[in-house]
C-alpha cells in the first residue's frame, strides 16, 4: 500500500512538468510549428519562477514571471522560424545553448537559496481516500492547475472559434486568411503560449518539485515534452497519458532499485527513454494520425528526403 | 541558376570571414597592451612570464594559476570544495588563482587551457576526470608549465602530475556516523553512475555502517545523471517512503536532497563539501578533499624544484578528510571516528581488509588480505550489506 502511494506521488511530481510542456507544443504544432526551444522556456521558466519565488513568496508572481521568461524564448523561436523562416530545428537548439548560458549566469546567486512556503494544499475529505488522496489530493497548486490544464486546453482547440482558427492555421493557412484571420499571428501566439506554458512547468519543477535551482536542471525534459506531443496524436486529453507515463517511467527506474529488482541498472536508467521510444513507435505506425497538415510538409521533409528529392526532379522535369 | 548561388556563397562566406576577423581584432583591444604587442605575446606563451626563476623545470617562478571545474563553483557539492582550493592556493602560496568554471569536458578545454597559459598562467590544475586527455595535449605543447590533475590515473609523465585523494577512508567514516545515527539500519544511497568512485564511496560506506550496526543495510539507487535535480528528489523521496532514515548521496550537486531531507527531518550526509550551514539540524558529515596535501608540491614546482608526482592517500598522506559533523553527531561518535582517524594516520587501518564478503556472502578478500588500490578501484560488486544491482 505504502509502495503504490510513493510510486504515484513520485509518477505525480516528475510527470507533472511533462503536462505544461506537452500542452503548450501541442498548440504551438498544431499551428504547425514545432518548438523544440521547449527546454530552454522550461530553464528560463525553472530559473525565473524560483528566483521570483524566493524573493516575493507570491504564487501569482512565480506564474507570470516564469511565463513570461519561458515566453520570451519562445518569441525568438517565433521570430526566427515564423518570420525568418528558419530552421525549426537548428534554431531551437542554438535557443537551447542561449537558455542554458543566460540562466547559468544569471542564476548564480540563486543556487544557495532555501526557499520557504509554497507548501502542498490538502483537499478537505478527497486527501482523506487511501492511495490516490495522497497522491492526487494532497499537492501543490501548479499540479491542480496541471490537472486541469489538458482539458482546457481540449475544449478551447474543439469548441470554441479561437480553437478552430488555431487548428486552421495549422491545417490549411489558407482558410485561415479567408476567415479574416491573419495565421501569422495565430502562429505567433501559439508558439509564445508554447513557450509561456514551458515555462510554468520549468518552475513547477524548480519551485515545487525540486524546491532548488539547479544549471541545467532541465536535463531533457523539454525535448521529451515536445517529442511527446507526437505520441498524443496531437490531442490534449491524451497528454495526461504522456506526460505520467514518462512519471511513472522515472517513478519505476527508482522503485525497481529500492527493491532490488534484478534488472541491470542501466537498464533502468534508461527507462524513460526507452518508454517514450517505444510508445512513439507503437503510435507512429496508427492508421489515424493526427499530425497537422503543415507539419507534414516539414515532416516529410526530414523523414522521406530522397522521395523528396525525386518529387523536385520530376516537377523540374 | 547555380552561378547565383555560387556567387551568393563566395559573398556570404566573405562577411563571415570579415567579422570573424574583426571578433577577433576587438578582443584583445579590450584586455590590455597594444594590440600589436599582444600578437606577439599570444604566438609566444607563458616563457616571458611563468619561467623567468630557474632555467626549465615546469611551474617555476609562476604568478598565476589555473584551477578548472567542470561545473559551477556555487553547486555545494565538488566544484564548491574546488573553489575553495583555488582560494587556499592563493592564501598561502600568494599566487594569482584564475578560477575557470563551467569548462566542458570535450576538447574544448584544450582550448580553454590553451588561453589561461597565454594569460600567464604557470601552474594548471585540473579537478574533473573529463579533462584528462585536454590536459595531456596541452602539458605535451607547454614543457614550460607544470600540470596537476586531480583524477583518478596513473597517467602522470614529466609535467604533468596527478594528486588523487583516495576516498575510502573517509567515505568508511561516514558509514560508521551513518550506523551510529540510523535507528533502523536502514540507509539510503542517492548514487550517479556506477563508475569507480561510486562503487568505492557505496562500499566503504556500507562497510563503515555494518562496523556499528551488523544489520544495517545500504540501499543505493543510481539516478544515471550527475546532476539531475529531478531524478534525485524522486529517489530521495522514494527511498525515505520505503523507510529509509538516513540519506547518502554522491551527486554534483547535494543541496536538493539535503533541503527535502531538512524538511522531513532525516539524517543526511553531503558529497564532496563541507556545507553543514545548509541544515545544521539533519547534517551528518561528507567526505571532502583535504587540500593541504596539494599545498607543497605546487609550493616546490613555483620554487624551481618542479617533480612529477604521483600522490594518492588520504589522512595519512593529508589529501582527504571528513567534514564537520552536525549536531545530531554526539560527542561520542566523533570520539569513535577520531579513534579511527589516528589508526588510518598511522596505516595501521585499512578499510578493505578482509574478510570482506560480496552480497551473497561470498568471500572476496579472505581474512587479513589487504587489496591494493588497483584492486579497490576496480571492483565491481557490492559488499554484504547493500541492496541493489549493478550489472
Amino acid at each position: 500500500m505504502d509502495n503504490l502511494t510513493t510510486i504515484l506521488s513520485c509518477t505525480i511530481a516528475a510527470g507533472t512538468p511533462m503536462v505544461y510542456s506537452i500542452c503548450g507544443d501541442l498548440v504551438g504544432q498544431r499551428t504547425g510549428i514545432i518548438s523544440l526551444s521547449m527546454e530552454g522556456s522550461m530553464l528560463c521558466g525553472a530559473c525565473v519562477g524560483f528566483g521570483v519565488a524566493v524573493y516575493t513568496q507570491s504564487l501569482l508572481l512565480v506564474i507570470l514571471a516564469s511565463a513570461a521568461a519561458g515566453a520570451f524564448i519562445g518569441l525568438i523561436q517565433a521570430y526566427l522560424s515564423i518570420d525568418r523562416k528558419a530552421n525549426m530545428l537548428a534554431s531551437a537548439f542554438v535557443l537551447n545553448f542561449l537558455a542554458t548560458g543566460l540562466t547559468a549566469f544569471f542564476g548564480i546567486s540563486l543556487l544557495g537559496e532555501k526557499l520557504l512556503g509554497f507548501n502542498v494544499i490538502k483537499i478537505p475529505l478527497l486527501s482523506e481516500i487511501p492511495i490516490l488522496g495522497k497522491s492526487l489530493f494532497s499537492q501543490d497548486a501548479l499540479t491542480y492547475i496541471a490537472f486541469l490544464l489538458p482539458v482546457g486546453i481540449h475544449l478551447v482547440l474543439y469548441k470554441t472559434r479561437l480553437g478552430a482558427v488555431i487548428r486552421s492555421a495549422g491545417e490549411s493557412p489558407e482558410v485561415t486568411l479567408a476567415y479574416g484571420y491573419n495565421p501569422r499571428k495565430i502562429r505567433y501566439g501559439a508558439v509564445l503560449f508554447a513557450g509561456a506554458m514551458a515555462g510554468i512547468g520549468g518552475a513547477q519543477m524548480s519551485v515545487f518539485f525540486t524546491r532548488n535551482w539547479a544549471n541545467e536542471m532541465i536535463n531533457g525534459r523539454g525535448f521529451i515534452g515536445s517529442s511527446m506531443v507526437a505520441l498524443c496524436a496531437w490531442r490534449p486529453l491524451r497528454s495526461y497519458m504522456a506526460a505520467y507515463l514518462f512519471g511513472l517511467a522515472q517513478s519505476l527506474q527508482v522503485f525497481f532499485q529500492i527493491k532490488a529488482v534484478p534488472i541491470s541498472p542501466y537498464v533502468t536508467m534508461m527507462f524513460p527513454y526507452l518508454i517514450t521510444l517505444v510508445a512513439l513507435a507503437i503510435t507512429s505506425m496508427s492508421k489515424r494520425p493526427g499530425m497537422p497538415e503543415t507539419l507534414k510538409i516539414v515532416s516529410e521533409e526530414m523523414t522521406d528526403p530522397i522521395k523528396k528529392i525525386k518529387e523536385r526532379k520530376l516537377l523540374r522535369r | 541558376m547555380k552561378t547565383r548561388r555560387l556567387i551568393a556563397l563566395v559573398l556570404m562566406s566573405t562577411l563571415l570571414a570579415v567579422l570573424l576577423l574583426a571578433g577577433c581584432g576587438q578582443a584583445p583591444a579590450a584586455s590590455t597592451a597594444p594590440d600589436s604587442e599582444k600578437g606577439t605575446a599570444q604566438s609566444t606563451p607563458v616563457s616571458t612570464e611563468a619561467s623567468t626563476g630557474s632555467a626549465a623545470k615546469p611551474g617555476a617562478g609562476a604568478t598565476k594559476a589555473a584551477v578548472l571545474l567542470g561545473g559551477t563553483r556555487e553547486d555545494y557539492g565538488f566544484n564548491y570544495a574546488c573553489a575553495n582550493f583555488g582560494k587556499q592556493l592563493q592564501e598561502t602560496l600568494g599566487i594569482e588563482v584564475i578560477i575557470k568554471e563551467n569548462v566542458s569536458d570535450t576538447s574544448d578545454a584544450e582550448g580553454v587551457i590553451e588561453e589561461l597559459i597565454t594569460q600567464g598562467c604557470g601552474i594548471v590544475v585540473a579537478t574533473q576526470f573529463g579533462f584528462l586527455d585536454a590536459t595531456i595535449n596541452v602539458a605535451g605543447r607547454h614543457p614550460d608549465v607544470a600540470f596537476y590533475y586531480m583524477g583518478n590515473t596513473d597517467k602522470n609523465h614529466d609535467n604533468f602530475s596527478v594528486i588523487n585523494g583516495q576516498q575510502w577512508d573517509p567515505w568508511y567514516l561516514c558509514g560508521v556516523l551513518g550506523g551510529f545515527v540510523s535507528e533502523g539500519g536502514n540507509i539510503g544511497f542517492v548514487a550517479s553512475m556506477p563508475v569507480p568512485d561510486v562503487m568505492i564511496a557505496i562500499n566503504s560506506f556500507q562497510l563503515g555502517a555494518q562496523s556499528i550496526n551488523p544489520d544495517a543495510e545500504t540501499h543505493v539507487v543510481f539516478t544515471g545523471a550527475w546532476d539531475d535535480a529531478g531524478l534525485a528528489t524522486t529517489a530521495a523521496n522514494q527511498l525515505i517512503g520505503s523507510g529509509c532514515d538516513t540519506i547518502a548521496q554522491f551527486q554534483d550537486t547535494p543541496k536538493p536532497i539535503i533541503d527535502l531531507c531538512e524538511r522531513e527531518g532525516i539524517s543526511v550526509f553531503g558529497c564532496n563539501s563541507d556545507v553543514m550551514e545548509l541544515a545544521p539540524d539533519v547534517w551528518i558529515s561528507s567526505m571532502v578533499c583535504d587540500w593541504d596535501g596539494y599545498m607543497q608540491p605546487i609550493k616546490e614546482a613555483i620554487d624551481g624544484n618542479y617533480e612529477c608526482v604521483f600522490l594518492q592517500g588520504s589522512f595519512s598522506e593529508n589529501l582527504a578528510k571528513i567534514a564537520r559533523t552536525g549536531t545530531r553527531v554526539t560527542e561520542e561518535m566523533n570520539e569513535h571516528i577520531g579513534a579511527i582517524i589516528e589508526q588510518m594516520r598511522a596505516d595501521a587501518f585499512h578499510v578493505f581488509e578482509g574478510p570482506v564478503y560480496n552480497q551473497r556472502g561470498e568471500v572476496m578478500f579472505e581474512e587479513g588480505y589487504q587489496p591494493s588500490s588497483a584492486e579497490i578501484n576496480t571492483i565491481d560488486w557490492f559488499v554484504k550489506g547493500v541492496i541493489g544491482n549493478v550489472n
